[in-house]
């Protein structure tokens, strides 16, 4: 059997059993579960709502976000909980801080978090919070931010103004830095992802009929790899294993050999939300 | 006597029906009864005796085809032949008989025990009983098959009749086509959003339900609608089909199955909700009195004295791409000066508008930005939550999927008015992703 239809079952059977981590889920919009094996339990329920949860990497504490609420100033909250549904920390949301709606959450480390908000169609603004003291230690603009596995290197699609031109060249950064990218000039990032190992980062391209991969290295910031994968468009990315990245399109999902190149339609849905432990 | 089993089925030598219509007591049920039948007649022994034949048990095949008028329903059958025991051969055993029609038993194997030669023959019989949902063994519009098997014995058999109650009223199948949506991950092929409708199909007259019927559906446009063809209909006599198209317009469908009356619809592709529900968010332009602290002048394309943060913080310029001074001037970023522009060094002008992505000018109340993927340009949808209409004007990076982003004019104001909207039912109308032939 082709290697890779072992790791399409393989991968069929992985998405199917639990994640490394505790799952939590959201209820209602306002309700935050979390499930140990066959016994689930309500942890908190907020009227302010509840989005993006995330565990600490220690497990000791959840990270989420309110609606945002424009009536008024702050527009939204980060929420810290324990694992009792204790409320440890809110962390205000300013109309100043330039966001809409929250995209994405994670935490730095056991004492940072990072929330990446929504300003435009086409770029968004980064922050980070002490969540003991509630300060904010850094704004940052651009999209598809995605922190390493080993919480050491933060890449993103760099910052575009909306109404730029179609020929805009955007860039993929690793914290700050632009990466050289094998592709010309008319082309699109439409997606990031790091390898497990924190040592490769996926850039999906989109170009005018077609797409692509390439494969950064970590240290040197240079693609050492490109290949055309079987989408139109590929909205987001995911690495599997050290050899596979699951690629998901508006109608389906693919699974990508790293090492080949080869591509191979994914039985179900490939790429899944984030377990809040490995987004620090 | 000849030892015939025959197996005569579906010939069309010997198929002379002789018809006798009844009137049944019963309300809605009508008789009919068969006396003619496709094997062989008369008197003919039936020997299922080892010492003589060597073949126990013995088979005798009779057929009719289907005579009921079109699309009734055969809810029982009492089979009468004239039979007896024989007493030519040495070997007396007490033959049983059983009878199935089309594969299914009739009734319980019966003992002949009387003696009975040709001329003096009586009758056995053997009834379905009333099956209210009609025989699930009938064979509409074919040859169905009964079939006489002695065992243990030597059984003359004679004519036979059968009377067929039926339930008068035709047997039709019913299509529902509901309104139709677009698929989740459908997408745009050749610019063409594709269309779903569901087909709800039955095989029903109450109280009399059709399991296991199959229906085929068949487009009127068959160059630009498929199918998903049904499964059998269940035990409500219930199935479901699917029907897609890329083309909008009218199409219709036909629903058939050999003996029911088959059933039309048909759908109208043109306005549909996405099945998916969508995020809604929103976006502004910078506007310049919103803003406070310092003022820079003569800035790179400018002149005159702007506000900073105006320009650019992440709620100015250099975010929104554009935004509206104090003198309701427009201020975009210049790109022939700043192809790379950043807090560091950026230039601007003076435009007309806000462009969006397909070059017309934001407006709210009528912009979105949306992807590409999802629906095209110039498509006019209504978002469940969001007074008026919305085209599709404008895109960026930032939208994937089903998500869009509604431009709600300039400044502070304009964004404290809104509500983000999840899983908000977005209804196509017109515009983009429309192709017609």
């Amino acid at each position: 059997m082709h290697k890779l239809s072992i790791l399409a079952i393989a991968f069929a059977f992985h998405a199917l059993a639990a994640e490394p981590c505790r799952q939590v889920s959201v209820k209602n919009e306002n309700e935050l579960w979390v499930h140990d094996g066959t016994a689930s339990r309500l942890l908190i329920r907020d009227a302010q709502g509840v989005n993006l949860p995330r565990w600490s990497p220690d497990h000791a504490e959840l990270l989420y976000a309110h609606d945002f609420n424009f009536n008024g100033d702050p527009v939204s909250s980060l929420v810290i909980v324990d694992a009792d549904g204790r409320v440890r920390r809110q962390i205000a949301v300013n109309y100043d801080d330039g966001v809409n709606a929250f995209t994405n959450l994670g935490w730095v480390s056991r004492d940072v978090v990072w929330a990446e908000g929504h300003a435009t169609p086409s770029s968004g603004v980064y922050h980070e919070w002490n969540v003991r003291t509630g300060q904010q230690l850094t704004e940052k603009w651009g999209s598809a931010f995605v922190w390493s596995p080993n919480g050491k290197l933060l890449a993103q699609r760099g910052h575009i103004p909306h109404g730029a031109p179609n020929d805009f060249r955007v860039e993929a950064l690793i914290n700050g830095q632009p990466v050289r990218l094998q592709d010309g000039a008319s082309s699109k990032i439409s997606a990031l992802a790091w390898s497990p190992d924190s040592s490769t980062l996926a850039v999906a391209l989109k170009h005018d009929h077609s797409s692509s991969i390439e494969l950064v290295d970590a240290g040197t910031r240079k693609s050492v790899r490109a290949f055309a994968i079987p989408v139109a468009a590929a909205k987001s990315l995911q690495w599997q294993d050290a050899d596979t990245i699951a690629v998901d399109t508006i109608a389906d999902s693919w699974l990508i050999s790293a090492s080949t190149g080869k591509a191979e339609r994914a039985p179900v849905h490939a790429v899944s939300a984030p377990c809040s432990s490995l987004s620090r | 006597m000849s030892q015939t089993v025959t197996t005569w089925r579906r010939s069309a030598l010997f198929h002379a029906l002789v018809l006798a219509a009844a009137v049944s007591a019963a309300a809605a049920d009508q008789t009919l009864t068969i006396t003619s039948f496709d094997c062989a007649f008369g008197c003919v022994g039936y020997n299922a005796d080892p010492a003589l034949s060597g073949v126990n048990p013995q088979t005798h095949y009779c057929t009719f085809v289907d005579p009921l008028p079109g699309f009734t329903t055969a809810k029982r059958l009492r089979i009468v032949r004239e039979g007896g025991k024989a007493l030519f051969y040495t070997w007396a055993g007490t033959p049983t008989v059983s009878v199935e029609f089309n594969g299914a038993a009739v009734g319980t194997p019966q003992t002949i025990g009387g003696v009975a030669l040709c001329g003096g023959l009586f009758p056995i019989e053997f009834d379905t009983g009333l099956q209210t949902n009609g025989l699930d063994s009938y064979i509409y519009g074919g040859t169905n098959t009964i079939a006489w098997t002695v065992a243990n014995g030597d059984l003359n058999l004679g004519t036979m009749s059968v009377e067929i109650t039926y339930d008068d009223t035709p047997r039709t199948l019913t299509l529902q086509a509901l309104a139709p949506d677009i698929p989740t991950g459908s997408g745009l092929v050749n610019d063409c959003l594709e269309y779903r409708s569901k087909l709800l199909l039955t095989a029903v007259r109450d109280p009399i339900k059709f399991p296991g019927i199959s229906i085929a559906l068949a487009p009127t446009r068959p160059q630009f609608d498929t199918f998903d063809q049904p499964p059998a209909t269940d035990s409500t006599g219930s199935t479901t089909g699917w029907m897609f198209t890329r083309d909008q317009g009218t199409g219709g469908v036909t629903a058939t199955s050999k003996g029911f009356r088959p059933a039309l619809g048909s759908v109208t592709f043109a306005e549909a909700n996405f099945e998916s529900g969508f995020l809604v968010t929103a976006y502004a332009t910078a506007l310049e009195s919103d803003f406070s602290g310092p003022s820079v002048t003569n800035p790179c394309g400018l002149t005159g004295t702007f506000n900073e943060a105006f320009l650019t913080s992440n709620r100015g310029v250099l975010m929104e791409g554009s935004g509206q001074d104090s003198a309701g001037d427009v201020i975009s970023i210049d790109y022939a000066q700043t192809p790379n522009p950043s807090k560091k060094k950026v230039c601007f002008k003076i435009d007309s508008c806000s462009h969006t992505a397909s070059n017309t000018c934001a407006t709210a109340g009528r912009t979105v930005a949306i992807d590409p993927d999802v629906m095209e340009y110039t498509t006019i949808m209504r978002i469940n939550g969001v007074s008026g209409n919305r085209t599709a004007e404008d895109t960026g990076g930032a939208i994937t999927g089903y998500h869009i982003d509604n431009y709600v004019g300039a400044g502070k104001a304009a964004i404290k008015a809104w509500n983000n909207l999840k899983g908000a039912v977005v209804r196509y109308i017109d515009g983009g992703g429309q192709c017609t032939n």
